[in-house]
């Protein structure tokens, strides 16, 4: 190996071990934060910090009152609990793949592919469930004892970011696909390069 | 392998070991047995030249080609 790929390497090893910290760190709050916001949620009404942003309406922990309103917030809670967890546990064995030295690795590319579709599951979400709730609430499917049907905005540059950085990640996950078949073959080349006399 | 490798044959001919001929050719004892047990890929030029030169003797005389029925058919077509 080159002494630049060398210490190329060590560099992301490096990074990959913080990161895979981090990654422990912020699963930790995020499972801590989520518990709480659903404890909040289905014992509410109360006072809290909590506020549950939907487009243009917002809910505090005082104002969750109704039952179909709790369970719906519960499902959409439920929902983001799962995407953002599993977002950081694949980040987190990501990392640690990468701490090792383990690069082009068809766990990687698996692991970048997942990644992949769940912000694209996020961002359609962040679009998505704004609108739903609106219709619900104009349905008085969910009761909202102080609802206000007033104009949303579905649809903000912030999801359209989203967007694009779920179809960069999944691009990068074909790329990397492509890069274990490449490096699969030149195993295959050096191997055979012993038997050269 | 369809290619057979005869370099034991030449190195019984000319009376000499292995070792004496990777020595004099220029590799290893055991990239030169590589060669000899039929689990080469690939030979360079260069390294058959010495070989040629060594044992005295033309490439054709260190393989064979035993390929198989259907191309001895094609060979003896020909």
């Amino acid at each position: 190996m080159k002494a630049e790929t060398r210490i190329r390497l060590t560099r992301l090893r490096k990074f990959s071990r913080v990161a895979r910290w981090l990654c422990s760190g912020f699963l930790a709050f995020v499972v801590a934060i989520s518990a709480w916001a659903l404890f909040s949620v289905l014992t509410g009404p109360s006072e809290n910090f909590f506020k549950f942003d939907l487009g243009r309406i917002a809910f505090t922990g005082d104002q969750i009152d109704t039952i179909s309103l709790k369970a719906w917030l519960t499902l959409l809670l439920v929902v983001g609990i799962y995407i953002s967890t599993r977002m950081l546990w694949l980040l987190h064995g990501l990392f640690g793949n990468l701490a090792r030295g383990e690069i082009y690795t068809q766990d990687n590319v698996r692991r970048l592919r997942s990644l992949g579709w769940l912000m694209l599951s996020a961002a359609c979400a962040q679009v998505v469930a704004p609108v739903v709730s609106m219709m619900l609430l104009a349905a008085r499917v969910i009761e909202w004892s102080q609802a206000t049907h007033s104009g949303f905005s579905y649809f903000s540059p912030g999801n359209l970011a989203a967007f694009v950085i779920a179809a960069i990640v999944i691009l990068v996950s074909w790329i990397m696909d492509v890069g274990l078949d490449v490096s699969e073959e030149a195993e295959t080349l050096r191997r055979d390069a012993e038997f050269v006399v | 392998m369809p290619i057979v490798i005869n370099v034991d044959v030449m190195l019984a001919r000319r009376k000499m070991r292995l070792n004496e001929l990777a020595e004099k050719v220029g590799i290893t004892p055991q990239n030169l047995s590589v060669l000899k047990t039929g689990r080469a890929r690939a030979i360079r030029f260069s390294t058959l030249e010495k070989l040629c030169e060594v044992l005295e003797c033309q490439p054709g005389d260190l393989f064979a080609f035993e390929g198989t029925a259907d191309a001895k058919k094609t060979h003896d077509a020909a």
